[in-house]
């Protein structure tokens, strides 16, 4: 344990000299990624001569930038002073960046492989309502991490919300899920394996458009003779690469997940929610009960076989929504979804649940658009280019779209309370949300030219983690349904 | 109905739709046909610096294009730029504030004061030269449920700033 005159955040402090191989390590890996087809070159061909002034770029590039960046650590402080957290950084510029305390909305710690190896973490402080202020450390020691989130946290709520203070306080700290190895099986299979297979496409083509930029060889060529000849046909080419490719990913995914999920800790703290999760890099993130907005949960068909949701705890977001922190848990099981439910909704078991259903001109707008309107541009195009292979696929479509279409119209339902509003929709994903009245920062009613006509709206409840839209509402419930929700957030001061 | 097991009645909920709606200044009317016309004319010097030269013998059908395109332009902005003036409104209640603004898709914004995170005046160029200012109003709720009403006379809109900043305060307090 460190003394205690070397954790006084009132002066100034510095953060671990490890900060300095991480900015260090950061800097070769995005020299290295700029560069490694120079590098690539260098190795295959190092003869021309062209090149060696390239070299020479980036070689002088990471001396400059290596010296700067140990400079800077000695010149960048944080310290707390007059109720503000303020970090000052930089040897040539200087900037200074503060951030009230009683703005700070989350402190979450990261490690990577390197932070582990040195028994640091890296801090990140967030806040709400500013404009876009965010404040990260790259490395301090556990220790006096801890003891400056337990600092910011005791002196946040000075003198405003006293009561806070003390929920912020309570250390009790239950696991309400940890993650087996079975569980880990299960969530990597559930994953979206069809999505890892199109990354890989991506990537793959990107590299292989990189080679040939270098090596100045068309590889698809290359390939092709020396792959293509083994086999008859192109389809047996094609069916096989979907295979392996589907294969690739779907154990890519598997490893993956169980490396980003290993350990995963579902905690419920005394002022919210906790997770922490990682076999090499692990992260933690926590939100306070009071800076959830919404909560989401979802199952897919496989989750669903498997019993299991991926619950999604949305936070408020700093000024900017781009930056949403939201807290995801995936393999949650029934009764991690109702202690989140339970936390922040109490009482919504209680009472009873009005459901409404969007009006049908929502369905019918989806399959013109959606069903009728691409099966007739497809099977014009099949018509004018003669090529009628894919015409049953327009024809089928038509009634596919109509079924789909259908189903996730009738499982749209939106559940009124005199807390809060629920929403259940999806047909494939089956998707609940909870969202209380109180969250809601401004409510919009929008009407587009079809809407005007046929006496609907949209009704857009705005949080600070972003919108929640009732698509096509019947006007007078949409109407109704503001009021009430405006009644709701006002009618506390009544 | 819904709500039936409310304390509060829905008859007795407060409507917004009973409200009526200030109109903006006559000035942003004008204001905003100012800076369409801008817009198209500089279209249109873009234009003739572009499609004449290419036309070159035919330089005249050019021309001809151009200035076709520009007051095709300027007349459906300015059509467009009434019809919305004429539905655009803000309305100051008790407990928030209400703006509705466009045309084809419409939309009615409505903001608690106990949500506002803060107030500001703005004028652009040609909003100084018409007189008029912009009251933006700031939630947490980002973009969206931010309030942007441009066209309010300055005087009005310190007032309106004013005000909400003080009902803020009254109503965050609980």
């Amino acid at each position: 344990m460190e003394r205690s005159e070397e954790l006084d955040f009132f002066r100034p402090n510095r953060q671990s000299p490890v900060a300095i191989l991480l900015i260090l390590s950061r800097l070769f890996r995005f020299l290295f990624r700029q560069f490694w087809p120079v590098l690539l070159v260098f190795v295959l061909r190092p003869k021309r001569t062209t090149l060696y002034s390239l070299v020479w770029v980036a070689v002088i590039l990471s001396l400059v930038s290596s010296i700067n960046s140990i400079l800077s650590y000695f010149y960048s402080f944080f310290y707390v002073s007059e109720g503000e957290l303020i970090l000052e950084k930089g040897w040539l510029r200087r900037t200074r960046l503060s951030v009230p305390l009683d703005r700070i909305q989350t402190i979450s710690f990261q490690q990577s492989f390197i932070h582990r190896v040195f028994k640091v973490v890296s801090v990140e402080i967030d806040t709400a309502g500013s404009k876009g202020s965010e404040f990260s450390l790259q490395a301090l020691s556990q220790e006096r991490a801890h003891a400056l989130r337990d600092f910011l946290l005791s002196r946040r709520g000075e003198g405003i919300q006293v009561s806070e203070v003390e929920e912020v306080e309570s250390k009790s700290e239950k696991v309400l899920l940890q993650l087996g190895i079975s569980d880990l099986f299960k969530i990597g299979i559930s994953q979206n394996h069809f999505r890892t297979a199109g990354i890989l496409l991506a990537l793959g083509l990107g590299f292989l458009d990189d080679l040939e930029s270098v090596l100045g060889k068309n590889v698809y060529k290359d390939l092709e003779k020396s792959v293509g000849s083994f086999f008859d046909t192109v389809w047996l080419l094609t069916l096989v690469f979907v295979i392996v490719l589907l294969l690739i990913s779907f154990f890519g995914t598997l490893v993956l997940t169980a490396i980003r999920n290993f350990d995963l800790r579902f905690i419920r703290t005394g002022q919210g929610f906790k997770v922490e999760s990682g076999l090499f890099a692990k992260r933690e993130q926590s939100a306070s009960l009071r800076k959830i907005q919404f909560i989401r949960w979802g199952a897919h068909p496989i989750q669903r076989w498997l019993g299991m949701y991926s619950l999604r705890l949305y936070q408020a977001a700093g000024y900017n929504l781009a930056k949403q922190k939201t807290i995801q848990v995936p393999g949650c099981y029934q009764p991690q979804l109702e202690a989140v439910h339970t936390a922040y909704f109490p009482g919504s078991e209680e009472g009873s649940w009005e459901w409404h259903s969007p009006s049908v001109h929502l369905f019918r707008r989806r399959f013109l658009f959606l069903g009728i309107l691409p099966a007739i541009a497809g099977f014009a195009l099949g018509l004018i280019t003669r090529n009628y292979h894919f015409l049953p696929v327009f024809l089928a479509w038509g009634p596919a779209a109509y079924f789909w279409q259908r189903q996730i119209f009738r499982t749209f339902n939106i559940g009124l309370h005199p807390g809060g509003l629920q929403l259940q929709e999806g047909f494939f994903t089956r998707e609940t949300t909870y969202l209380r009245w109180e969250k809601t920062q401004g409510v919009s009613i929008v009407q587009s030219p079809y809407q005007q006509n046929h006496q609907i709206a949209t009704l857009d409840l705005h949080t600070a983690s972003g919108d929640i839209s009732l698509p096509y509402l019947p006007l007078e419930k949409a109407r109704l349904i503001r009021d009430f929700v405006l009644f709701k957030v006002e009618g506390k001061g009544l | 109905m819904i709500f039936e097991n409310q304390q509060v009645p829905v008859s007795e909920l407060p409507h917004v739709e009973e409200v009526s709606f200030h109109p903006l200044a006559p000035n942003a009317l004008k204001a905003r046909l100012l800076s369409s016309g801008l817009i198209s004319g500089g279209f249109a010097l873009l234009g003739m610096s572009i499609l004449p030269p290419v036309f070159s013998g035919l330089w005249w059908l050019g021309v001809l294009i151009v200035l076709a395109a520009t007051s095709l332009l300027l007349a459906g902005s300015r059509w467009l730029i009434k019809k919305r003036f004429e539905w655009e409104g803000y309305a100051l209640r008790s407990h928030d504030i209400i703006h509705r603004h466009g045309y084809f898709w419409r939309i009615q914004t409505t903001v608690p004061y106990a949500r506002v995170q803060h107030v500001e005046i703005g004028q652009g160029p040609i909003a100084k030269r018409f007189g008029i200012s912009t009251i933006r109003v700031f939630t947490a709720g980002g973009s969206n449920s931010d309030l942007n009403i441009s066209g309010i006379i300055p005087e009005e809109a310190n007032r309106i700033k004013s005000y909400i900043i003080h009902k803020t305060e009254v109503d965050g307090e609980v």
